[in-house]
């Protein structure tokens, strides 16, 4: 397994589209974060009455990643893509059967590697952040405690991210599109709920199946993350990430198991 | 008497309703180059697939290096190498890096044996090159020196020399006699250039719509396409008798059913008439036969030459 995921991550370091995409999401950033210390001064009136002209500070920087958790699994994605990299479309996969690998070792393998790439990913962009905040913006009062704050939600995040990779990997390993991959992952983990509502104001009858779909929906614990405290969803957000990494990959290696390779 | 390389018991591969092989038995002794001749479709393709664990056969069993079941398979096939159909890399890649993600993969030692893959193939010089870049000859050559790496001991080939130049067809064939003289390496390869595979195989085995037709050795092979004369008489016995006093033919064989089949003197077979008729034995039918691979293929599938 150590040697398949060494050789996955040699192929995936010598993509340029790993490079191009982590190039393009950072100069976004930097381009965002520019934009604030020019543009983000805001008025605040102290105790006295005085009206003071402050800067964005890093600790509320570090707020508007709550906000944007769960574009975590596009990046989770785009690490699955370059490490699959296609191989319906060039029929690479042919070459690892034929040498007798172990099809649970190349489907668990890839998986593994999807998520060392992302997780690569998600340091190198959560570090440019973290580092454009701290060079361009003043630190603020409590930006410890920010911080703190972000490494729970992240915590929180973490299995989230996980039971959408292995829906991923699951969809790549049975369908040969990967646009059509995402979009069923899109809409089966994260945008389901919000249909299935849409559906009970025209069909009362259906709430107990939108609740359902609502609990099981990798969404839900993203948006309870922006309304209460990470500690007091992270036992449901863990339950809820390794349920769907545990059943996808589960079904995934059985759809993948006598798959035909062509 | 050579171990078995590979061995099918009743092979069979359903697709749907279309039966695409059918309770095929084939035995790879150790050393030998087993040509794997039919029409498309017949079911070449999918035999070399099954065997690659590209697809899983729906009945039947596959021995490889003497071992059967999934997980021993499994291990076996880590000895093969395979090239099946087009070859398949990742066209952002060089040729160089394509077999080093498989060298890695596979945890085969030493760096060194990606460049000698591809010195081994002639591709040694190709850079920078992407894959997507290559030339058909060029893709057919990388996905040889992909098998080859791991020095196997039982080739897998379909098609192999699709795409190449005459340059090349001679080279891959020299590197295929050489693998198999120098290392035993085993091979099984299907191809349409019946003339290419007539000067590769050492055994063959003639499919025709997912059935076994015929298994026959090189040698025998040859034996059935000797050029010769053959008469048809009512006193078979006899006649060769006297083509053995009289001509001193000492090269023929006697068939049942009256048939001779004489081996020499087939440029003035006049004699032969002329001394069967003086000797009153009725000469019903002469003819002279012969045939290559081409020849014998389609006579075995009862079609005809397309010119």
């Amino acid at each position: 397994m150590v040697k398949y995921i060494n050789a996955e991550c040699y192929k995936a370091f010598h993509r340029k589209y790993l490079y191009i995409f982590l190039a393009s999401v950072l100069g976004l950033a930097a381009a965002f974060m520019l934009l604030l210390r020019v543009e983000g001064l805001r008025e605040t009136q102290t105790a006295e009455g005085m009206i003071m002209i402050q800067q964005v500070t890093v600790s509320e920087l570090m707020g508007i990643l709550a906000m944007s958790l769960s574009a975590g699994l596009y990046f989770l994605m785009i690490g699955a893509d370059i490490v699959f990299s296609d191989q319906y479309k060039y029929n690479t996969l042919k070459n690892e059967v034929s040498y007798g690998l172990p099809r649970i070792r190349i489907y668990l393998g890839k998986l593994v590697s999807a998520a060392l790439v992302a997780a690569v990913l998600c340091i190198l962009l959560l570090g440019g952040y973290f580092l454009l905040s701290w060079a361009l913006f003043p630190m603020g009062d409590e930006v410890w405690e920010s911080l703190r704050t972000v490494g729970l939600w992240l915590l929180a995040a973490f299995p989230l991210w996980m039971g959408g990779l292995g829906l991923f990997m699951l969809l790549q390993f049975v369908m040969k599109n990967t646009a059509a991959t995402i979009t069923y992952v899109m809409i089966v983990g994260f945008l389901g709920s919000g249909f299935v509502d849409l559906l009970t104001v025209f069909m009362p009858s259906l709430q107990t199946v939108a609740d359902l779909v609502r609990t099981i929906s990798l969404n839900t614990p993203f948006a309870l993350l922006r309304e209460q405290e990470p500690l007091e969803i992270m036992g449901y957000a863990w339950m809820l990430g390794v349920a769907w990494l545990g059943a996808s990959t589960g079904v995934g290696l059985v759809c993948f198991r006598k798959k035909e390779i062509s | 008497m050579a171990e078995n390389v590979l061995v099918t018991r009743g092979l069979t591969k359903r697709y749907g309703s279309h039966l695409a092989v059918e309770h095929v038995d084939i035995a790879i002794p150790k050393g030998e180059i087993y040509g794997l001749v039919g029409r498309n479709g017949a079911g070449k393709t999918t035999i070399i697939r099954m065997v690659a664990a590209q697809t899983v056969p729906t009945a039947g069993e596959i021995e490889l290096f003497g071992v059967t079941g999934e997980r021993e398979l499994q291990k076996a096939r880590s000895r093969t190498g395979a090239m099946v159909e087009i070859p398949s890399f990742y066209p952002y890649l060089t040729a160089k890096e394509n077999l080093e993600y498989y060298r890695r993969q596979r945890g085969v030692a030493g760096a060194h044996v990606v460049e000698d893959a591809l010195r081994q193939v002639g591709l040694a010089d190709t850079g920078k090159k992407k894959f997507k870049a290559f030339s058909l000859g060029m893709k057919q050559r990388l996905g040889l020196a992909l098998a080859l790496m791991n020095r196997p001991d039982l080739l897998l080939l379909d098609e192999p020399i699709n795409g190449l130049d005459p340059e090349g067809i001679v080279d891959f064939r020299n590197l295929l006699l050489e693998l198999n003289r120098q290392y035993e390496t085993t091979i099984l390869i299907s191809s349409h250039i019946l003339s290419e595979l007539q000067n590769l195989a050492t055994c063959y085995g003639f499919i025709d719509q997912g059935r076994m037709l015929e298994q026959v050795s090189a040698g025998k092979l040859a034996e059935k396409c000797r050029d010769c004369l053959e008469l048809k008489v009512d006193d078979a016995p006899r006649a060769a008798a006297l083509l053995e006093r009289q001509l001193g033919c000492r090269d023929f064989d006697v068939l049942p059913g009256g048939v001779i089949r004489l081996y020499e003197g087939l440029e003035a077979p006049e004699k032969v008439t002329r001394l069967l008729v003086e000797q009153g034995i009725s000469l019903a039918g002469m003819e002279h036969r012969g045939a290559n691979l081409e020849d014998y293929f389609l006579n075995l599938m009862g079609g005809v030459r397309h010119g």
